[in-house]
């Protein structure tokens, strides 16, 4: 069964100082259970991929479509593709200071609960549900007390991120180079975090530059996304080459 | 020229309501007549005085043809005392129920008051010393206003905190406002040596009513003293008001001060502490909520007049629809004020386009050897932040609503009871131009949010 079927997709940045097209048509199907990895050069279109699935606001699609879960995807608000299934680890999370951490995340939870017409979860009850998951991720419930990503470092954004992902249990989630920033341990609790949240009814979509995060999370297919679209797909070996023999053999 | 116009016709009308008062018979009948003097050589302020620069006086005359259009005496019939105990009963917040002082259009009601510490004197106009409490006019900037104060009031109270006494309840002064009149507020608030006290400035009008209020407050900090006052402003929002605090610290006290702005259709508050003995520390905070066409000033103005003395402001304004605020802040570093440590910031979120703000933070230094820092800024919400909450499920109101309270919730964290950090929350909540449906409620509702086990570190 497929999560999400990108069909010829083009996206130009839209924004008052910049209208450049980035995705050229791009063509990507995940199915239930698989996880996807996507590499390419800085500046093929990543983020670029991934803020358009998310929604954001800069960028107009200008050809294509995109089927998430049988739904019509682009014709959805941000806040709906969220609380349909969908989520984004940013590569760049945001700081948002004088929003508690904890706050948020409740928030955040009891959004999807509403949207889906499920019993909002009461603060005592999140104070067990959340602990679970930052012991998964070892991280301090001192970070709950924290605002938002405020001053924290870059490694413990991310974690925050897969924080989230933990607690909103998408059907898709799209990492965007959660990897980079995270050190030697980081980066093996934060991939037991994804190997934790996988199962046979989710996907998972892997932006990276690095082979390492794929030893610890095996993809089942790897693309190269260069100048807006996917030029090439593999297996897992093909992340290998690429790491020995840079983009040059594409 | 027609604002010109319209002043002169305000001052006639005020002369011609005052000769009909009865100042013979007053127990400040000395101080009337100073008044009534002054206000007969002296004209209303104008665009002319820096500190009225960007007054709209076109609400302030428009209430006042209506107040002295067709009642000479400007006092219409008063709510019965059965509405009145039960508006009492909506606005009183219940830590202070039997701390309680009320005024009704301005004048102080013993009969609606509930008040029992033997610790805190309360007085007066008649049974008082009122004459020295009151005759603080000249020395003030606001002599106009603090002169027709003087010229009109039927009755005020007075607090006095005895000598070290730290009062633990807080208490609580409900101003309600319910006609079309001009209503005269005065106050005088004595903290003597050693004591503190926690108070809470309430301001309530109902809906309909277009009156003007003239609110003038006197405080005098003693040495090692506390004062804690936090204002808070819900007039109608047909209103105009017009509110005078001057504050005055000796030696080693402090000083507390949290102001919320979210009613009326105009609001001047011109407020000034005189830091007088060394070590003293002012910390004024202030958020001002203001939509549709309402406008909200600011005046602040702090002397530092001796040495070793700290002071911090921090002003916080939501601005939407085509609403307007001034927030006009000045130090003032005296030439003797060696060592003063002196802050000033206001933040500034506008929400519209025709939304606006005139920020002059100022700073008027005359020695050396300060620290001294000021600043302002303006700015929308962050489409970035927008955005990230909107994927994390967030609707596009929740989103900005919980980011417009990210704004200004450090303003209301300052206050300490719960009750009225709720009250002040819902009401900044109400003045934003949106529909904040639940984001705030689960934001807000301290209540529930208590009962986490982590709530307990937040702050
Ligand atoms: N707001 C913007 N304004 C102008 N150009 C933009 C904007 N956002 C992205 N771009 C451009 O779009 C292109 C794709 O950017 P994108 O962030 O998707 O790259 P990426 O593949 O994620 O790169 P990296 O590996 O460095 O993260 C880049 O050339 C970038 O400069
Ligand atoms: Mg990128």
């Amino acid at each position: 069964m497929s999560i999400i079927e990108i069909k010829n997709l083009e996206a130009v940045i839209d924004t008052e100082e910049s209208n450049t097209q980035i995705l050229k048509g791009l063509n990507l199907t995940i199915n239930a259970g698989e996880v996807h990895a996507i590499m390419g050069p800085n500046g093929s279109g990543k983020s670029t991929l991934s803020k358009v699935l998310a929604g954001h606001p800069d960028y107009r699609i200008t050809k294509g479509e995109v089927i998430f879960q049988g739904k019509n995807l682009l014709d959805l608000d941000p806040d709906e593709r969220a609380n349909s299934g969908l989520f984004l680890a940013f590569q760049y999370p945001v700081e948002i200071p004088g929003v508690n951490n904890l706050n948020f995340l409740r928030m955040a939870y009891n959004s999807k609960m509403k949207f889906n017409n499920q019993e909002e979860m009461d603060p005592l009850d999140f104070d067990d549900f959340i602990e679970e998951k930052l012991n998964i991720l070892k991280m301090k419930p001192e970070f709950l007390e924290r605002n938002l990503n405020e001053g924290f470092s870059g490694g413990e954004k991310k974690k925050n991120e897969i924080l989230q992902l933990l607690t909103l249990n998408p059907s898709l989630a799209i990492l965007d180079e959660t990897d980079s920033g995270l050190d030697i341990d980081a980066l093996r609790v934060v991939s037991e975090g994804i190997n934790a949240y996988r199962n046979k009814n989710n996907a998972v979509l892997l932006i990276t530059h690095y082979q390492r995060l794929l030893d610890y999370v095996e993809p089942d297919y790897v693309h190269v996304l260069s100048g807006g679209k996917i030029i090439k797909t593999g297996d897992k070996t093909l992340a290998l080459e690429l790491e020995k023999e840079g983009y040059a053999i594409v | 020229m027609k604002s010109n116009q319209d002043s002169i016709k305000f001052e006639e009308s005020i002369i011609r309501t005052a000769s009909k008062q009865d100042i013979e018979n007053s127990s400040i009948k000395d101080l009337k007549k100073k008044a009534l003097e002054f206000i007969s050589s002296n004209s209303f302020p104008n665009k002319k005085n820096e500190e009225w620069k960007y007054y709209d006086f076109k609400d302030l005359f428009s209430n006042s043809s209506n107040i002295f259009s067709d009642t000479e005496t400007f006092r219409q019939e008063a709510l019965d005392k059965k509405e009145l105990v039960m508006l009492v009963d909506k606005y009183v917040f219940r830590e202070s129920s039997e701390n309680l002082i009320v005024t009704v259009n301005g004048v102080y009601r013993e009969d609606l008051s509930n008040f029992n510490n033997n610790d805190i004197e309360i007085s007066n106009l008649s049974n008082c010393k009122s004459d020295q409490l009151i005759d603080t006019d000249s020395s003030s900037k606001d002599q106009y206003l603090r002169s027709l104060n003087t010229l009109f009031i039927e009755n005020a109270f007075f607090i006095k905190v005895a000598k070290n006494k730290k009062i633990d309840k807080t208490l609580q002064v409900l101003h309600i406002s319910n006609q079309n009149s001009f209503n005269q507020i005065r106050s005088a608030i004595e903290i003597a040596e050693g004591s503190s006290l926690d108070m809470v400035i309430s301001y309530v009008g109902l809906e309909d009513s277009s009156y003007i209020s003239n609110a003038v407050i006197d405080c005098h900090l003693a040495k090692n003293s506390n004062l804690n006052f936090t204002k808070i402003q819900n007039d109608s929002s047909n209103s105009v008001t017009l509110y005078s605090l001057d504050v005055k610290q000796d030696k080693d006290s402090n000083f507390d001060f949290n102001s919320f702005h979210f009613g009326a259709k105009s609001s001047r508050d011109q407020i000034t502490v005189d830091l007088n003995g060394t070590n003293s520390n002012a910390n004024l905070n202030g958020l001002y909520v203001v939509n549709q066409s309402r406008k909200t000033h600011q005046i602040i103005t702090v002397n530092h007049n001796v040495e070793r003395c700290t002071s911090k402001q921090l002003f916080k304004g939501i601005i939407s629809d085509e609403a307007r605020a001034e927030f006009n802040g000045m130090i003032e570093v005296k030439k003797n004020a060696k060592l003063t440590d002196a802050k000033q910031l206001n933040n500034n979120l506008l929400l519209s386009p025709k939304a606006h703000i005139d920020s002059r933070p100022q700073l008027n230094i005359l020695t050396d050897d300060v620290k001294c820092a000021h600043g302002s800024t303006i700015g929308q919400l962050n489409e970035e932040e927008l955005f990230y909450l909107q994927s994390r499920g967030f609707n596009k109101s929740d989103a900005f609503v919980t980011l417009t309270y990210s704004f200004c919730q450090e303003i209301l964290n300052k206050i300490k009871l719960d009750s009225v950090k709720n009250y002040a929350t819902n009401l900044a909540f109400n003045n934003i131009s949106t529909d904040s449906n639940g984001a705030l409620a689960k934001l807000a509702n301290n209540d529930k949010f208590k009962k986490s086990r982590y709530a307990k570190n937040l702050k």
